[in-house]
């Protein structure tokens, strides 16, 4: 069947970060049979894609891309009870946190966003999360992947502790281990014993993609 | 003021060792050389930040520190004598401390650094019921501030005693929670500017307290001040006015100044010229770079600037650094950043680096104080 919804203002909501109105847009697309997986996909992702390359070309910020992974959470959020209905195949599952000692949630806000804009299935278990939450959360999801957010320096110890305790707990070898945020680059995954990195929200999904694919290997 | 038997011998101690190292100057002097008068030291500043980091020598737990002024000056004063270093770090959990006072929740463990959980702030309108802070006697100030004072007390004519605390955009965040407070600077930057305006107040009655009690300058980190959380003009409409209104308070207190070494991303700015010409104008006499993102800019063009407006750059070793390479890697590497960065500017560098933490190996700590003390010899 054609889609006749046209998702115009739905992306330009988002990209302006206008949560209540990506809301009640999100409203409007469903009752007019839109699958919720057609409008994560058409409005919201393509509206995050749109805010995501004007980031790369220093039109858009940080607080453009809050607001809009702020926005389209609530919509996703809103979306869960039809996702749990869909028929559409979940690229992974993702746990995802902040590393202990460390109350910066943006960039992690933003990326979680994203990740579950791109078809993962994300866990979202918050700030200041110990190795052991991470490994537990894990363990009782199936995670495929932990994606490790780490904005300030001193923390940068716990990406390695949460490695070191997958390994001990015996799962290492059933999840990768993505990490992100101000205090990390392409040389921490070494340091840490990681298995990749994303510079931000959209770079972390292609990571997360090759990460799932290094799994079915 | 109260001691503790270990705090006077730690004390005895590290003056003996200052008094018998050889170098020309004590930390003090060397302090006062560089930030107050932008001089020539007799040696580059160790400055390295360590918080919790030397508690392993004392037997302390992180909560023992940031709940006990007594256990806090047993820590930094058992890292002087053990390392060496020039620094007083004065603030185990800068960023909890003032949070805390405002209800924000906080996740304290026995031997991990306290986190704000949940901003309070959840609509704008309740701004208006918090009340100014009261240093002298709310939540653990009273801890950071004995600390200060007892430092002082017992070290404060060889060392440097600054007073350390969160700058106002990172308390702002704490209040009102991270995503919040970013979204409002896109959604509501009229409440925003509202709510920096209340948090520089704070700080400015922290940092008065802090003086009085010995401070002899005042550092702020405030990490979420870096100047990559916004755009350039949404960081001097909101950003700067909560940091001149803080140093039109304070600074005219301390020939030191006041400093916020919060800029992380400076590398991923467009103009960076213009941010450090706009920093310092507002009165900024550090600026603080993180390594290894600092290597991606022209670091002696930025120290020009800085020399030009008799302020300083610390930068330094990355602290991954520390957990990773070997004794003799450590040497050459601070030996080539001399060479490199350092030559012609040894009047506004502070050289050290951003985090020792536990992962941190103490006899890379030591070979880097070595190798500063070799390479680092001004005359």
């Amino acid at each position: 069947m054609v889609s006749g919804y046209d998702y115009t203002q739905m992306i330009q909501m988002v990209v302006d970060g206008e949560g209540d109105d990506v809301l009640d847009l999100v409203d409007e697309a469903l009752e007019s049979g839109e699958s919720a997986d057609a409008i994560i996909e058409k409005g919201l992702v393509e509206g995050m894609k749109i805010v995501s390359d004007k980031y790369d070309k220093k039109e858009f910020f940080v607080p453009d891309l809050a607001a809009a992974a702020d926005a389209m959470s609530d919509a996703l959020d809103e979306l869960k009870p039809h996702l749990e209905q869909s028929t559409e195949e979940v690229k992974g599952t993702i746990v995802i946190g902040v590393v202990q000692e460390c109350s910066q949630e943006i960039g992690k806000n933003i990326v979680s966003a994203m990740l579950s804009g791109g078809g993962f299935r994300v866990h979202d278990i918050g700030i200041n999360v110990t190795p052991k939450e991470f490994i537990d959360k894990a363990k009782e999801v199936h995670a495929d992947i932990i994606a490790l957010g780490c904005p300030m320096l001193q923390t940068v110890k716990y990406i390695k502790e949460t490695v070191d305790l997958a390994v001990e707990e015996n799962i290492r070898d059933q999840v990768k281990f993505l990490i992100g945020g101000a205090s990390t680059n392409p040389g921490t995954v070494a340091d840490q014993g990681a298995d990749g990195w994303g510079k931000d929200g959209s770079e972390a999904v292609d990571v997360a993609l090759k990460l799932m694919e290094e799994l079915r290997k | 003021m109260k001691s503790t038997e270990l705090i006077d011998q730690l004390s005895e101690k590290l003056k003996d060792q200052v008094k018998n190292s050889g170098d020309y100057m004590t930390p003090l002097e060397r302090f006062h050389c560089v930030n107050t008068h932008n001089q020539v030291p007799d040696r580059l500043i160790c400055w390295a930040f360590y918080r919790e980091f030397p508690r392993y020598l004392v037997n302390h737990t992180v909560k023992d520190l940031e709940t006990s002024h007594f256990n806090q000056t047993e820590n930094y004063l058992a890292g002087l004598v053990e390392f060496g270093y020039d620094t007083i770090w004065t603030n185990v959990d800068l960023y909890s401390v003032t949070p805390e006072i405002y209800g924000c929740p906080i996740d304290m463990k026995e031997d991990a650094i306290s986190v704000p959980m949940k901003g309070v702030i959840r609509k704008p309108e309740q701004l208006k019921e918090l009340k100014n802070v009261n240093p002298e006697e709310d939540g653990r100030l009273p801890v950071v501030l004995n600390t200060v004072a007892l430092l002082r007390e017992k070290i404060g004519d060889i060392y440097p005693v600054i007073g350390h605390l969160s700058g106002p955009i990172s308390l702002a965040s704490s209040l009102r929670g991270a995503s919040k407070f970013v979204a409002d600077i896109k959604r509501n930057p009229e409440f925003l500017a509202e709510l920096l305006d209340f948090c520089a107040d704070q700080t400015i009655l922290i940092g008065k307290a802090l003086l009085d009690r010995g401070a002899i300058g005042i550092s702020m980190a405030d990490a979420t001040g870096s100047p990559n959380m916004c755009s350039p003009q949404q960081y001097r409409d909101l950003f700067l006015p909560a940091y001149k209104k803080i140093q039109k308070a304070l600074a005219h207190m301390t020939p030191v100044g006041v400093r916020w070494h919060s800029q992380s991303g400076i590398d991923e700015l467009d103009d960076i010229e213009t941010f450090v010409r706009e920093s310092c104008e507002a009165g900024n006499t550090v600026f603080h770079v993180a390594t290894p993102w600092s290597l991606n800019i022209d670091l002696r063009s930025v120290l020009e600037i800085l020399k030009s407006y008799n302020a300083c750059l610390w930068f330094g070793i990355a602290p991954a650094a520390f957990a990773t390479w070997t004794e003799e890697e450590m040497d050459a590497n601070v030996k080539g950043f001399i060479e490199k960065y350092a030559k012609g500017f040894e009047g506004n560098i502070l050289m050290g680096p951003n985090m020792l933490n536990d992962t941190t190996k103490p006899e890379l700590v030591k070979a880097w104080m070595k190798a500063m003390k070799t390479y680092g010899k001004c005359y």
